[in-house]
């Protein structure tokens, strides 16, 4: 026998293989991450939309398995069908454009140019038009589906979420993610006809309306920010619910909660209305349960309901227990978020996020029939863990929130004020994201938290989410390592004023404290913002990174844009020399630092 | 114009004055005395190298921030920047709209260590430091002026003692520090102890006719530790002058008194100065 060295290709192909396989397996694993649903005309096959994995699911929902996957654009988000079946419009969020999706050979035929990150998208009733909802431009495009052409683009409120229209197709419903709202706009002309606050309302998701098309239901948490967050108890921090609207009447909005008692019912997501117009399917992504709402007690509630009770209703936590307008059973999953309803088997389908599979409950008992896997179940990684974990209520106390009801599912922020005791109280702070917060300690507007590590442990003792070192870890690793979008403003288009933005960035000293490459000091500074119950007169710089998703601005969200922090709030010129800055010179700054 | 520090050298050259009379008196007695006794002329020479230490100890002190004032007015700074550097002239078409001013706030866009404003005071602009000094070619008509070549090393350090008075600025001062300092600006302190504390206006009938500065020597004489620092602030007098004669007769005769602020500052307060002075001192 010769001697394996002397023939040194088996070693070598040995060692070879070693590292392919090495490669291959740190490589991440592809997690489907099912965000939404959408069943067939004809009741046989659903269609799952794919957000981590670009692809779409192809089920058999008689069959109860996923037949095919098609490929397509970068992070899908949402979908709906053409009245004929034929195609499938998938918003891609990451890819600024809405894909058409022959269903027939299941491919991308056509893709529509959107504005940044479209989310909700949905059809006319005839098909030929498609109402898009831009998240981040807050913005609402109408396309015409025949030549892909955009017809009108209209303001909404801020990170407009999901879009509903009503039967006869005259009226469409934005749930705007960011602004407490729901913008309503007139479906043939695009013009904003109402903008309707929700109350204590926060980071809406889905609208969807009653099959008359009189009622409209938006599902929302009720985060209490006006008050001191230490009593997580009867949902004082946040609860959770759907509002219901009348759509004829102008203004009007009934919130009831789907907590129980002792059970919260944290970040409601998806919602679908049974054909007969008779039940409501909430699915509450943080306690992995669907809502099934007896629509016909619901409204008896609403219609009972006064004006001025309206506000008394929407904390009453122990509505669901008292009135029994609602029944809270198990989704058959970890994070449920799209849901729909299947006409053909009188089932409802459930898009589980974290467990990749997709299952078929019965619309009358809630009783789970199937649990459909997407693929090849792919072991969680730290980081995946984490993210479960950071969507996750029952880490919590009684389930009432979890880490996405202040930060979002991605780990950004509900852009309201919040008065943590970290630092006093009568001194609220806009949630900040987390994006940076491992790269530029300290932690929080004040630097009162070191760093990450010590920001996410208080927040596990103070905020009521149970402290467990393996957790801790996995959100650490979540936290840590985020998956940032695409910077929408780093495109050609915006390349002239950016460009001249970056002279002015320099000219107005803004590097003095925002230095790149972190694009803070991560030192404290007064600029006069602060007032006599903050901590202190100074603010840890923000970091300017991603600062085009994180409005408002200023440690109490006081600008709403940045074009209005450098005007409205820079009279003195003590934050950054602006003060000689033309109008349009303004804007290009502000075309700059979005693109940081 | 009529600066606490030229009231100071006032009051010193007034004190040297009076020094000289007794000189003069002095060399009578010298010359009277030769005659005489040895021993007597001897007390004699004793006496007035008394009288003459005692001039030299007791002479007004004039920190470095005062004598920046008077570089900064020979320089010119106050013409660009305003008056005392508070707040600048008109500067078309930079970003700034204005001149910069000296207030801290507004001097941290433009230095981040000590060593930057050095640079822009020689270089008309920071050279070497950091603050990306081929960015800092900012628009506008009125352009810093290059003093490297008229002013000495002892200006530019004076000068630099005195836009840190006036600004307040320090690279990284801790918050307790910072708050203290906040806390004796709006108090009033620096009205008489001078921008931030670093020396000011002068006090007729007072032992030195001056009111001490937190950050020189003459502080030290009247506060020996930080309970007759809290002791002064709060009672506006400490107990161990009042025991020593003339200190009582000083502290009597002198025209601004102390104002005691116990009943105008909280503990709290009291601790966050107490930090600023101690932070100013160690400096």
């Amino acid at each position: 026998m010769k001697h394996p060295l002397k023939h040194p290709i088996g070693p070598l192909a040995a060692a070879l293989l070693l590292l392919l396989w090495t490669a291959l397996s740190a490589e991440e694993p592809k997690y489907r991450s099912p965000n939404h649903l959408v069943v067939s005309p004809d009741g046989r096959f659903a269609y799952a939309v794919n957000q981590t994995a670009d692809s779409i699911s192809v089920l058999d929902i008689r069959a109860r398995t996923a037949i095919d996957e098609m490929p397509v654009g970068p992070r899908p988000s949402h979908a709906d069908i053409s009245p004929d079946g034929r195609l499938l419009y998938v918003s891609n969020q990451y890819g600024d454009r809405v894909e058409v999706v022959n269903l027939k050979d299941r491919r991308v035929v056509r893709a529509l140019e959107a504005e940044h990150e479209p989310y909700g998208v949905t059809l006319s009733p005839d098909g030929k038009k498609l109402y898009v909802a831009e998240s981040i431009s807050d913005t609402v495009s109408i396309f015409d589906t025949r030549n892909g052409k955009r017809l009108s683009r209209a303001h909404s409120g801020r990170g407009p979420r999901f879009i509903a229209r009503t039967s006869d197709g005259s009226k469409l419903l934005v749930s705007n993610g960011m602004s407490r709202d729901v913008s309503i706009f007139a479906a043939e002309s695009g013009k904003l006809l109402e903008t309707r606050g929700l109350g204590k309302g926060a980071l809406p998701r889905q609208i969807t309306l009653s099959s008359d098309g009189k009622w409209a239901f938006v599902v929302h948490l009720i985060s209490h920010d006006e008050q001191v967050p230490t009593q997580p108890e009867r949902g004082r921090i946040h609860s959770n619910g759907v509002s219901v609207l009348a759509l004829d009447r102008p203004g009007h909005r009934v919130t009831l909660c789907l907590d129980k008692l002792l059970a919260g019912a944290a970040n409601p997501w998806g919602a679908a209305v049974s054909p007969d117009g008779s039940r409501l399917y909430v699915t509450l992504a943080g306690v992995h349960e669907v809502a099934i709402v007896d629509l016909k007690k619901t409204l008896a509630i609403v219609n009972e309901t006064s004006p001025d009770k309206v506000s008394i209703l929407e904390e009453d936590v122990e509505l669901l227990e008292k009135r029994g307008f609602a029944r809270r059973v198990t989704a058959g999953g970890i994070g449920p978020r799209g849901a729909a309803f299947s006409p053909a088997t009188g089932e409802i389908l459930v898009a589980n996020y974290f467990s990749d599979t997709v299952s078929v409950l019965d619309a009358e008992t809630g009783a789970v029939r199937a649990v459909i896997p997407l693929g090849k179940p792919v072991p969680m990684t730290t980081w995946r863990k984490g993210e479960m974990l950071f969507n996750d209520a029952r880490i919590g106390f009684q389930h009432w929130f979890s880490c996405a009801s202040c930060h979002q599912e991605d780990a950004t922020t509900d852009g309201l004020n919040w008065d943590l005791t970290n630092d006093g109280v009568g001194n609220t702070k806009n949630v900040k994201s987390l994006h940076d917060i491992n790269d530029t300690p300290p932690a929080m507007w004040h630097g009162v938290r070191e760093d990450m590590d010590a920001a996410v442990q208080s927040g596990q003792r103070f905020l009521g989410f149970l402290p467990d070192p393996e957790n801790h870890k996995a959100l650490l690793a979540f936290i840590g390592n985020p998956k940032r979008a695409p910077n929408p403003y780093g495109k050609d288009r915006y390349k002239g004023p950016r460009e001249r933005g970056r002279t002015h960035f320099y000219n107005a000293r803004c590097d003095a404290c925002h230095p790149p490459p972190l694009f803070t000091d991560q030192k404290p500074h007064d600029l006069g913002f602060g007032k006599p119950s903050d901590r202190t007169p100074r603010f840890d710089t923000p970091t300017l990174r991603e600062v085009y998703r994180t409005a408002p601005y200023l440690h109490d969200g006081r600008a709403r844009t940045l074009k209005e922090l450098f005007t409205l709030h820079n009279g003195d010129g003590l934050h950054g020399e602006t003060r000689g800055f033309s109008d349009s010179e303004v804007d290009e700054l502000v075309a700059y630092i979005k693109s940081l | 114009m009529s600066s606490p520090l030229r009231v100071a050298r006032a009051v010193g050259k007034k004190t040297r004055s009076s020094l000289e009379v007794l000189n003069l008196r002095g060399s009578r007695l010298i010359h009277w005395s030769k005659g005489h006794s040895g021993p007597l002329g001897v007390a004699v020479l004793v006496a007035i190298a008394g009288a003459i230490a005692y001039g030299h100890y007791f002479r007004p002190e004039i920190g470095p921030a005062m004598r920046g004032e008077e570089v900064a007015n020979k320089l010119g700074c106050f013409s660009c920047h305003g008056p005392e550097g508070v707040s600048g002239i008109r500067n078309p078409g930079s970003a700034a709209r204005d001149v910069p001013g000296w207030e801290h706030r507004k001097i941290s866009m433009y230095i981040r260590k000590e060593e930057d404003l050095r640079e822009w005071i020689l270089y008309g602009r920071p050279r070497n430091s950091l603050m990306a000094a081929d960015r800092m070619e900012t628009p506008g008509l009125v352009r810093m002026p290059a003093y490297e070549k008229i002013i000495s090393t002892g200006e530019l350090d004076d000068l630099v003692q005195y836009l840190r008075a006036v600004s307040g600025w320090a690279a990284d001062i801790p918050d307790i520090v910072y708050e203290g300092r906040k806390i004796a600006a709006d108090l009033g302190c620096f009205g008489c102890h001078g921008q931030s504390g670093m020396g000011g206006m002068s006090n007729p009938g007072s032992l030195k006719g001056t009111i001490p500065a937190w950050d020189g020597g003459d502080f030290k004489q009247v506060v020996r530790d930080e309970a007759e620092l809290k002791e002064w602030i709060l009672e506006g007098e400490i107990k161990r002058l009042w025991k020593n004669p003339l200190a009582w007769y000083f502290l009597k005769r002198q025209i601004i008194k102390m104002p005691p602020y116990r009943e105008h500052i909280s503990d709290l307060e009291l601790q966050k100065i107490v930090a600023y002075i101690g932070w100013l001192r160690k400096e």
